[in-house]
């Protein structure tokens, strides 16, 4: 058998029209070229789903692919992206989780797993290594993630077997619908888990028995040492331990750039009653931890008081606390843990949810819409049982929960109103930090090849807010003044490139990128440990710029081009009243025009050239791209 | 005597304590050949780590129809793999599920030479190495303190 260290070696391929499953060999050239996880992903995508096809179409492929780390003691190697062409914005999906499933596809054989066809009934898919079954999954039916876990564990006998969950709002056809894997750990964005139902596919469950080899043991043993070490006394540790990400929600509420009313202030005066803090003293019972992770930041909370005291689940993260306090004005904290349980249980994305309930609140404060056209709700700011019942009306696609069930753009352009208040770009609606209080990650919204989201870049250092971490980084100081438009290309595409190489290596975002600890440098010593291949930190960074613009011709196939890379018109054109990032605008043009000349792509367009294709090894995709008149045939 | 004491309330289930054991028996990776394994139960946040207790009079020696096992002064239970015949007696004695079988032959806490390696590596400090009684049943300790959670209002 061909062996590979740190890789299980093989792709499993299931059709689910012709029920043949295939195993491949991993080819070496694939993971020298993209490494694993969204690398993988990305370029099968882009070879095998063609321009045009329509994502809820058995054309359609789903890849599940996680990375060489994966399986191993590296911190936090925890994660898998999947990947599809997403229903929501028909451009590339692709979505990322941790939890405890990744590592049983790396143990049971795989390093990537390939959902291709379409069955005319409801299945699920059972891999237990080699052995994999479709069994019926008619019982399964409109079950939600919760009830779903527990009928899949009885019908197997096994409780242990990880499950990854399509919940019903991805069942009746909601376009933010994502999966789920130990009940509330989300690949929730881009529509995942509505183009594995539209599959007829409700569910996997996966456990392995295999094993996972590293190239250099004892080396790789003392590089983990020294990266928990690291870990283990960085400023950021206590603060993650106790709160995770939600400590960012007085952070942001501070800077001016927490989202408000549908964007429209940048903080709140209720901070202390919605924030990470609270949640840490009068939710928390306990710390959960991912995979191998020596920080673990996820947190168990139970309700002990008021209208929902009894419920109890793991999470929430900022965004969707965010999401679900300040963004529709909700100021209840409680509250907002229930809807956000009900988004798990129902399986649709939180964030998508809370901008579709935002927008109607705002079309409401502006009188652009009658209560009789929302069935009799009453949609001011932070109404409980508005937001409790929106959120089932559109999992279920019930009454004008059929209108939201698209996202923001497509309701506004259903309604013939309120498209300038929907908070997307590309269909996908946007994350919890407004853009003119961190320009760099407004930037990263705009170019993210799969549509309005921060993950893509995550320009952390932006919130230092110092031109002196600037000039040390790029030599250009703007580049990490938040407010600041310039300096915003360079900045950005270093960190997308990053975040690339960190999602195909499959380790979290949160630790080994916002706390600087898996940097270009670093991950060549670690992948020569781990794989035994020995790849240059310029290499490495070569596979995250490939990546990037792989994904960018994906989306130029399908029609993107600069015109679609404009945040709302509301952060270019309205200022924020109060707070920290009050009175500036963000300046679009600049900053993308400094960003295509950093890639090398075409200004005008904002498609990547020939001249940039062929030095990052993507010839055929040049050639397409020419051949589909989408770029110039110029040396 | 010395044993490994699990701290529940600690425990965030990251499972670094099976990647630590498997690797410092075997330099690989893997669940199957971990000594130490840790119970999840999403729904209601548990965790629980379960491993060999060295318990005085351990059921598995008779129940051992070979005598392939044997309790060290340190009271880690030690397999004689040459007498071992793979029957599976020992995985059903277990009280705690302890044992498990890999590649046909059961693998048991070592201790790692008393110095355990899950306890050293333990990112929280779950597993603590001190003088200290047989615990209760694993699953009686977690209701305790799911009955703590429920008291604290």
């Amino acid at each position: 058998m061909n062996k590979f260290f740190g890789y299980a070696g093989k792709i499993l391929r299931i059709n689910l029209t012709t029920k043949k499953i295939k195993i491949q060999k991993l080819e070496k050239n694939l993971i020298l070229n993209y490494l694993g996880g969204r690398g993988f992903n990305s370029k099968k995508l882009y070879d095998e789903v063609p321009p045009g096809i329509n994502p809820l179409s058995p054309d359609n492929k789903i890849y599940i692919g996680t990375g060489p780390l994966v399986g191993t003691f590296f911190p936090t190697a925890s994660r898998f992206n999947i990947s599809a062409k997403s229903p929501q914005t028909g451009i590339l999906g692709d979505s990322n989780a941790g939890g405890h499933l990744a590592q049983e596809i790396k143990y049971a054989g795989y390093d990537q797993i390939v959902i291709e066809g379409k069955s005319p009934q409801l299945l699920y898919i059972n891999i237990q290594d080699s052995n994999i079954e479709l069994k019926n999954g008619i019982f399964l039916k409109n079950l939600d993630v919760y009830e779903t876990d527990k009928a899949l564990k009885n019908d197997l006998g096994d409780k242990s077997v990880q499950t990854l969950i399509a919940g019903p709002a991805a069942e009746h056809g909601v376009k933010f619908s994502g999966v789920f894997t130990g009940l509330t750990r989300a690949a929730a964005r881009t529509g995942m888990g509505t183009v594995l139902a539209d599959k007829g596919v409700k569910a996997i469950t996966i456990k392995g028995t295999g094993v996972i080899e590293v190239a250099q043991p004892q080396k790789f043993e003392k590089i983990v040492d020294e990266i928990n070490n690291e870990i283990y006394t960085h400023e950021q540790y206590i603060g993650r331990r106790k709160m995770g990400t939600t400590r960012i929600l007085k952070m942001a509420n501070s800077a001016g750039f927490l989202p408000t009313n549908n964007y429209n202030e940048g903080i709140i005066d209720y901070v202390d009653e919605v924030s990470g803090e609270n949640l840490a003293l009068n939710f928390n019972v306990k710390n959960r931890g991912c995979y191998a992770c020596t920080i673990p930041c996820s947190r168990f909370y139970m309700i002990k008081k008021g209208a929902f005291k009894g419920l109890y689940a793991e999470g929430p993260e900022y965004e969707p606390q965010g999401s679900l306090t300040s963004r529709i004005g909700n100021k209840d904290l409680s509250l907002a843990l229930k809807a956000n349980d009900l988004c798990n249980r129902l399986g649709v994305d939180a964030l998508t949810t809370s901008s579709c309930i935002a927008w109607l609140m705002e079309l409401h404060e502006k009188k652009l819409i009658s209560s009789s056209e929302v069935e009799g709700l009453d949609l001011s700011w932070g109404n409980q049982e508005a937001i409790l019942t929106l959120i089932k009306k559109i999992a279920y696609r019930e009454g004008f929960g059929d209108v939201l069930a698209d996202g923001t753009k497509r309701a506004a352009e259903k309604l013939g109103k309120g498209y300038e208040f929907t908070m997307q770009v590309k269909n996908l609606d946007l994350i919890m930090a407004d853009p003119r209080g961190l320009k760099g990650f407004g930037l990263g919204y705009s170019v993210a090849s799969r549509g309005g989201d921060h993950l893509r870049s995550e320009p952390f250092i932006e919130l230092s807010d110092d031109p002196e971490v600037g000039s040390r980084l790029f030599g250009v100081p703007e580049s990490t003044l938040r407010l600041s438009d310039k300096g915003k290309g360079i900045l950005v595409s270093y960190f997308e490139d990053w975040c690339a190489v960190i999602d195909s290596l499959e380790p979290c975002k949160n630790i080994m990128q916002n706390m600087e600890i898996l940097t270009f440098e670093r991950s060549s010593t670690v992948i020569e440990a781990v794989t035994g291949i020995k790849l240059s930190p310029r290499q490495i960074r070569d596979v995250g710029e490939r990546i990037v613009n792989l994904e960018r011709a994906f989306g130029v196939r399908e029609g993107i081009s600069r015109k679609d890379d404009y945040l709302p018109k509301r952060f270019r054109e309205e200022k924020l009243v109060l707070g920290a990032s009050s009175g500036t605008v963000v300046d679009q043009d600049t900053m993308l025009n400094e960003y295509y000349q950093q890639r090398g792509w075409d200004l005008e367009t904002g498609r990547p050239t020939k001249q940039t294709l062929t030095k990052l090894g993507l010839m055929s995709v040049s050639d397409e791209l020419i051949k589909l008149n989408k770029i110039k045939n110029t040396d | 005597m010395k044993r490994i004491v699990v701290k529940v309330e600690s425990c965030t289930g990251c499972k670094t304590c099976e990647l630590v054991c498997s690797f410092g028996h075997s330099h690989k990776f893997s669940p199957s050949i971990s000594r130490i394994r840790v119970i999840k139960d999403d729904e209601i946040g548990m965790d629980y780590p379960v491993m060999c207790h060295q318990c005085s009079g351990c059921s598995i020696l008779s129940n051992c129809p070979t005598k392939a096992v044997s309790q060290k002064n340190n009271g880690v239970i030690f397999v004689d793999y040459s007498k071992c015949i793979s029957c599976g007696n020992c995985v059903k004695a277990c009280k705690y599920s302890a044992i498990k079988i890999y590649e046909n032959k059961p693998i048991i806490c070592d201790l790692c030479e008393n110095i355990p390696k899950c306890v050293l590596k333990c990112p929280t400090k779950a597993l603590i190495f001190e003088n200290a009684n047989e615990p209760d049943e694993p699953l009686i300790e977690y209701e305790k303190f799911m009955r703590r959670w429920n008291n604290l209002e």
